[in-house]
């Protein structure tokens, strides 16, 4: 039953577009441009590339393939990181800093001066060290991930 | 596309096998001109090799072909100085092929193909790429790299320029 009312509603939205079409020129018209682009679009195609084109295309196609390597890699792989770690990096010297001028005027009054500017040369040091370290890791880190990615099936 | 970006070339000759069919009609009704597209399907491909590693996979690898053929395409026409050289092959070429049966569908069709070769060059990009490629807006918008809005409004002005040929005028 319910069936046959969705049946006989769409009858009657048909009939009503019939209706309209018939009685404006600006929808006729467009309908008709519409039927019109389809029926091209699917009755006429140009000739396919000629064999000797389509190895053209190959063969410049690989050329190309072959050549541009290693700046593509660059900029796929490294830009990115090294974005990040220069974006990085003056965060990490201002937390070192912060931290190294808060201890300082913590143990200003118990400590002497060249015992403060002893530590917190080794204490920058040593963040500058574990920075460096971090930093060196990064073409290596890179090199892993894409290997796992290129190996993944 | 993925073993194209690792260099594999065989995956490479089986994109070009599977997809130069369509780019190349495209070119040859976009452009106007079959020596043209040629010239534009290998520069297509070249750049598709080229820019294979910078791939981003989340993006659909047809709506960026086309959309690099459309921009090597609209890059031929503005390097043009004539402003009517191109198109002409899209009766010429379409004309090769077996045509509507009917007679009345042949003029309309030809006038219809005249039309779109007037078109300017975005309005025409779009026309071309949903009704003979089949793309969906979302696509389109993907490809020409413009929002779907832009889309909906260049393909709305595109018709409303063609229903010309039906006896009201744009």
């Amino acid at each position: 039953m319910e069936q046959l009312a969705f049946e006989l509603g769409r009858e009657a939205r048909i009939d009503e577009q019939r209706e309209h079409l018939e009685s404006c020129a600006e929808c006729a018209s467009h309908w008709e441009l519409l039927r019109q682009l389809i029926a091209e679009a699917s009755s006429a195609r140009p000739a396919p590339p000629s064999p000797m084109l389509r190895t053209a295309v190959r063969e410049r196609a690989t050329r190309a393939l072959r050549a541009t390597p290693s700046q593509s890699i660059f900029r796929r792989d490294v830009a990115a990181p090294l974005a990040f770690a220069s974006l990085a990096l003056p965060i990490s010297v201002a937390v070192v800093w912060l931290w190294s001028r808060g201890l300082a005027y913590l143990f200003e009054p118990w400590l002497p001066a060249t015992v403060l500017t002893a530590l917190t040369i080794l204490y920058a040091a040593s963040a500058a060290l574990t920075l460096g370290g971090l930093y060196g890791l990064l073409p290596f880190a890179v090199a892993y991930a894409n290997r796992n990615r290129l190996e993944a099936p | 596309m993925a073993a194209v970006a690792a260099g594999d070339e065989a995956a490479l000759a089986l994109l070009i096998d599977r997809y130069a069919d369509r780019v190349h009609a495209y070119l040859v009704r976009h452009s106007g001109n079959r020596d043209d597209a040629d010239d534009l399907l290998q520069e297509t491909w070249v750049r598709v090799a080229r820019s294979a590693k910078s791939f981003d996979t989340a993006r659909r690898f047809r709506s960026w072909i086309y959309g690099i053929a459309t921009n090597l395409a609209r890059d031929l026409f503005r390097r043009r100085t004539t402003k009517q050289i191109a198109l002409r092959a899209i009766a010429q070429t379409s004309a090769r092929d077996p045509g509507p049966d009917r007679v009345e569908d042949l003029v309309a069709g030809r006038e219809l193909r005249d039309r779109i070769s007037e078109l300017p060059e975005a309005m025409r990009a779009v026309v071309l790429l949903r009704y003979y490629e089949g793309m969906s807006e979302a696509e389109m918008a993907e490809a020409l790299e413009v929002p779907s809005g832009t889309i909906k409004s260049r393909l709305n002005a595109a018709l409303r320029k063609l229903r010309g040929v039906y006896g009201v005028s744009p």
